[in-house]
């Protein structure tokens, strides 16, 4: 299977008088790319651009070669939307069928494809219901179960985890990475940041006020922070000590002292991470553990929108 | 999936949609209701009437006037405008379907529900006048089976006009149903009366529906008068034949439908 890229080259967006996006290039190729944003911030306005639903006002999307308004390109694409609708008095797998019927397979490889896309997300036993008495949980995986059953080239999932306990969850996330590693392109919006952490490999995107605010890895993200604090949690038996011989670095900004721990702050990370290092390696025995407490992505998020 | 099959299978899909709302199954009652009464007041109508210009003006003033144009112009709106309003279409539009395609399998299944609804409404008032073969009706004329073709078509194509015009309107306003009584009432009320030569009139589908009636009939002035209007006691022989129009109408309205269909987002923002 060829890569497929999807493509947004200064792309802005305006409902009337509103600007949902502005100026935002982003391009997301194999693997799992994660959205993340607050409520209102314009993911789901770059989804549904990238869906095709929405023409930009200005700047271009591509998928693969074209834009998402033509045929050829929505070939590719499978969408989950975030809204809850459905063709309730349909079962399941009927749905799934139709729309897999829509997407062009035969109606009977259709049905084949459905049971077995359902199955996979953990509805097999249910998937002959009425979709009108599915849970939300239940409604929420027959919406991805349309998006992957065409085996997408392109997926694009909008807050795909809304609504499912934490089995299903898991079974839904074993499947957009595998979905990922398979090549395609897979575009993962959420405004719960911890749900896209180890989901998203091949990098985030952080959206916030229709602006693009940064792309890359978790890590990689962090490192463009230079120029903010970062903290660190030191463990240690002897909280007092520890933190006096850490006033006594450069490198160390504000130490707070905790019962079993010592609580850093840093402008200079590479000269923070020396210095406790050879602190940590000195007959003392000071520091029992260390932990970087910024390099989680609720961090990256909050330090790039304050 | 080619356009043929998709118009083909959006219709098969619009059509049981239709027919699972309660709009179908409330006409059919209120055309049983309907019939009911006529079946019981036959006698009186058979006494006062020519077979022929009772069934012609009672399919006229409620099939034709009535039901088609609001049915119809429903059933239109909603095939296309029902899923975009409960927002079920994001599935279609997401997927490489035609636009066009799919708005004509849509307009197609709501003229055929509708057609279907005014046939075997008029099928159930034929039914309801002549059932008791005892009635005197004066001059002996009874109601015709011979009309029953003519209704027959100015009601499919009347359905396929007024369901395209519906389509036209679900595609192109946020309040297409005000919109089509604003036709109906409005517009078709003002225009369809005008007399006979005035050209206005090639603009309303019930103008052509109703010269389809007239032609079913030898022409009577006592029957032109409720048909056709005061303004109208014969209709213009200038005008295009009925069922051109008919058709021309319907094409048109479809293909501004389709047009404004493909080419209109529809999502407001409302997730975010």
């Amino acid at each position: 299977m060829s890569d497929v890229q999807l493509v947004f080259d200064a792309v802005s967006k305006w409902y009337g008088q509103v600007s949902a996006l502005t100026d935002v290039t982003l391009r997301c190729g194999p693997g799992v790319t994660g959205l993340v944003g607050r409520n209102g911030a314009g993911k789901s306005t770059l989804i549904k651009l990238a869906a095709g639903l929405l023409r930009p006002s200005t700047g271009t999307v591509l998928l693969g070669d074209a834009p998402p308004t033509r045929r050829a390109a929505r070939a590719l694409l499978g969408y989950c939307p975030d809204v809850d609708r459905f063709y309730e008095e349909m079962s399941g797998r009927a749905f799934v069928a139709w729309m897999l019927r829509l997407d062009g397979l035969s109606a009977r490889a259709a049905r084949e494809r459905a049971g077995e896309v359902l199955d996979q997300l953990g509805l097999g036993a249910a998937m002959h219901r009425r979709i009108a008495g599915y849970s939300k949980g239940m409604r929420q995986r027959v919406k991805l179960a349309q998006a992957l059953g065409k085996r997408p080239r392109v997926l694009l999932l909008d807050e795909p985890l809304t609504g499912l306990d934490p089995v299903a969850r898991h079974q839904v996330t074993d499947v957009v990475r595998q979905v990922g590693r398979e090549g395609a392109c897979v575009l993962v919006s959420s405004h719960v940041l911890h749900e896209l952490e180890n989901l998203a490999d091949a990098g985030i995107a952080l959206v916030h006020q229709g602006r693009l605010l940064a792309h890359g890895g978790v890590a990689e993200l962090r490192a463009q922070l230079s120029e903010r604090p970062h903290r660190l949690r030191l463990r240690t038996t002897r909280p007092r000590a520890l933190a006096a011989r850490l006033v006594e670095l450069d490198s160390v900004a504000r130490v707070a002292i905790g019962a079993r721990d010592v609580e850093v702050e840093t402008r200079a990370v590479a000269g923070a991470f020396a210095d406790l290092t050879r602190l940590g390696a000195s007959g003392e025995r000071l520091i029992d553990e260390l932990l970087p407490l910024d390099d989680d992505l609720e961090a990256v998020f909050g330090y790039l929108v304050s | 999936m080619n356009p043929a099959l998709t118009a083909l299978v959006l219709a098969r899909q619009t059509t049981v949609r239709l027919l699972r709302a309660r709009m179908p199954w409330l006409l059919l009652l209120g055309a049983i209701a309907g019939a009911v009464l006529v079946a019981l007041i036959g006698r009186h109508i058979a006494r006062h009437n020519r077979g022929d210009v009772a069934l012609g003006v009672i399919t006229w003033l409620t099939y034709m006037q009535f039901v088609l144009p609001f049915c119809a112009l429903w059933f239109g709106v909603q095939a296309v405008q029902g899923d975009i309003e409960d927002r079920t279409s994001v599935y279609l539009f997401s997927r490489p379907l035609s636009r066009p395609a799919m708005l004509l399998g849509k307009w197609f299944a709501a003229a055929l529900v509708s057609a279907l609804l005014i046939l075997l409404g008029i099928g159930i008032l034929y039914v309801a006048l002549t059932w008791d073969r005892s009635r005197t009706w004066q001059l002996g004329v009874r109601p015709p089976a011979a009309m029953l073709p003519a209704f027959a078509h100015a009601g499919v194509l009347g359905a396929l006009a007024y369901a395209a015009l519906g389509a036209l309107f679900g595609a192109w306003f946020k309040r297409p149903l005000i919109m089509g009584l604003v036709f109906l009432v409005g517009w078709e009320g003002m225009m369809a009366n005008l007399p006979a030569h005035a050209s206005a009139r090639a603009l309303t589908v019930v103008d052509a529906v109703r010269r389809l009636l007239w032609q079913a009939h030898a022409p009577r002035d006592d029957y032109a008068e409720v048909l056709l209007g005061p303004m109208m006691v014969h209709p213009d022989p200038n005008a295009l034949d009925p069922s051109l129009a008919l058709l021309r109408f319907a094409v048109l309205a479809g293909a501004l439908a389709a047009w404004v269909y493909a080419r209109r987002e529809y999502d407001a923002r409302v997730a975010e």
